[in-house]
């Protein structure tokens, strides 16, 4: 049970995919122009990480070594696909926002990168609640990131106007602003995490 | 049970196996989401075009789309004026409400910006005067050029609104303060996205008087081509002005069409300076009212 709670809460700071593993870079900068912007990216990014991380875990013992890279993206891309789908049939206006980055899950490390450390190598069970931890790891420094960026850069949160936008750093919803932001909070993560 | 060991025929249908089950899969979700998606895009279409043609109506207020058509038009190459002009698409929508009655036409065009292609929707009464736009698709500056959406239609500020001017083709980008109807005040740090989607407002009226049956020639949006026009007044309420081509600084002789009113012609004198001759058509109503600029 200790194991199971660890697995589960491993992955939100202490492995946290974004500012520990620095996994997945690539849609953490460019999506987080705001805050809603990133917690969709995060939580899409979850759903794929905990669908591949379970059939993956169950699939293990049918997937020879020699070809395993190539069937975990299958299942990866399948379930991206099937994300990709339902929120153009459900959520156009987050699939409209998001656009390009959605199929671009499949090839987001952290996805790849939990099917092969954790989930080919342990049970259903677990590697469903390493795909939640690190999920929600994901969504949370995405959604974090995002609502520093939006604050600064639009003077907003989640949409709602905090100050007037023209007193905003302009910067910061920029691409030179992710990185900026970004390194600020992985500095204080890892502050934390030093603890 | 053991691990398959990594032979070539377990190999092989392992994978197999993998990408029957993830293709079918994938099928039975498309089907699934195929009537859903469809149903989405045809809402936005619908929202689109409703928001550029009756932007006030409520959520009761249906609109026919009568006739849609393809039109291809030349537009001057934005970038280099020297360069070859490009063929673009657009697609026009003859917009009518319930009972029949046309109220106007809603264009889709594009052009590119500062970080793609900027695709547009622009709704334009019978004559041919912006009622509203959207910008469908744009990859400009968060912050900077993506205000195009809201930069445009924004009220309050008077030199870069164009919702409610009369569309003549010949719209052109200003850093300075707008002086007459066809200058339009650029986007503040963006004038490369303000440009294009000026270019693009051109575009969507050569297309809709194209549709009309009526030639106008677009000028790029991106340099002044006639930096000696000369301002126009507010039109009083009521008189039909020449608008198109006809709007030049002294000296300059006019040629070609004006647009108002389908197929009405009438010769004689633009709304120039006293004695100046349009050599084309302009078409006024009958009795022609000349009026002289200051």
């Amino acid at each position: 049970m200790n194991n199971a709670l660890k697995t589960l809460t491993n992955g939100i700071l202490k492995e946290n995919p974004t500012f520990a593993l620095v996994l997945g870079m690539c849609p953490t900068l460019a999506t987080t122009t705001s805050a809603k912007n990133g917690m969709f990216m995060g939580l899409a990014t979850l759903f794929v990480l905990v669908c591949s991380n379970v059939v993956i875990s169950m699939l293990k013992k049918l997937i020879p070594d020699k070809v395993r890279i190539p069937a975990f993206i299958v299942v990866i891309a399948t379930f991206v696909t099937i994300v990709q789908l339902l929120l153009k049939a459900y959520a156009p206006a987050v699939d409209a926002q998001l656009g390009l980055f959605i199929p671009l899950i499949v090839v987001n490390c952290i996805v790849l990168g939990r099917a092969e450390a954790f989930a080919a190598k342990n049970s259903v069970g677990l590697s469903a609640l390493d795909g939640i931890g690190m999920g929600l790891g994901f969504t949370l420094s995405l959604t974090v990131l995002g609502l520093v960026r939006e604050l600064l850069g639009s003077g907003k949160i989640f949409g709602n106007t905090v100050y007037d936008g023209s007193y905003a750093t302009l910067i910061f919803v920029l691409a030179p602003g992710a990185f900026i932001a970004l390194a600020y909070l992985m500095a204080i993560v890892n502050k934390l995490n030093k603890k | 049970m053991e691990k398959l060991k990594s032979s070539l025929p377990n190999m092989m249908l392992s994978l197999v196996l993998i990408c029957v089950v993830a293709a079918g899969a994938l099928a039975g979700v498309y089907l699934l989401t195929k009537e859903p998606i469809k149903q989405q895009q045809e809402l936005a279409k619908q929202n689109a075009l409703k928001a550029v043609v009756l932007p006030n109506a409520d959520e009761s207020v249906t609109i026919k789309d009568l006739s849609i058509d393809t039109i291809a038009i030349t537009a001057p190459n934005q970038q280099d004026t020297a360069k070859l002009d490009t063929v673009r698409m657009c697609v026009v929508h003859t917009i009518a409400l319930e009972d029949g009655t046309v109220i106007g036409k809603a264009v889709e065009t594009g052009a590119t910006g500062f970080g793609g292609e900027q695709e547009i929707m622009v709704g334009f009464d019978n004559e041919g005067v912006i009622i509203n736009y959207q910008v469908l698709e744009q990859q400009e500056t968060p912050g900077l050029g993506d205000h195009i959406r809201d930069w445009f239609n924004d009220s309050t500020k008077v030199g870069s609104y164009i919702l409610g001017r009369q569309a003549t083709g010949q719209f052109e980008v200003t850093k300075a303060k707008s002086e007459n109807n066809n200058q339009v005040e650029a986007i503040t740090a963006a004038t490369i996205s303000s440009k294009a989607f000026i270019k693009a407002i051109n575009n969507a009226y050569v297309a809709f008087q194209k549709s009309n049956g009526i030639h106008v020639e677009a000028v790029s949006g991106a340099s002044q081509l006639h930096p000696e026009e000369v301002s126009e007044e507010a039109k009083p309420e009521g008189e039909h002005h020449c608008q198109g081509h006809c709007q030049h600084g002294e000296g300059h002789q006019c040629q070609g069409h004006c647009q108002h009113g389908a197929g009405h012609q009438c010769q004689g004198h633009c709304q120039h300076g006293a004695g100046h001759h349009c050599a084309g058509h302009c078409q006024h109503h009958q009795q022609e009212t000349e009026v002289t600029n200051e």
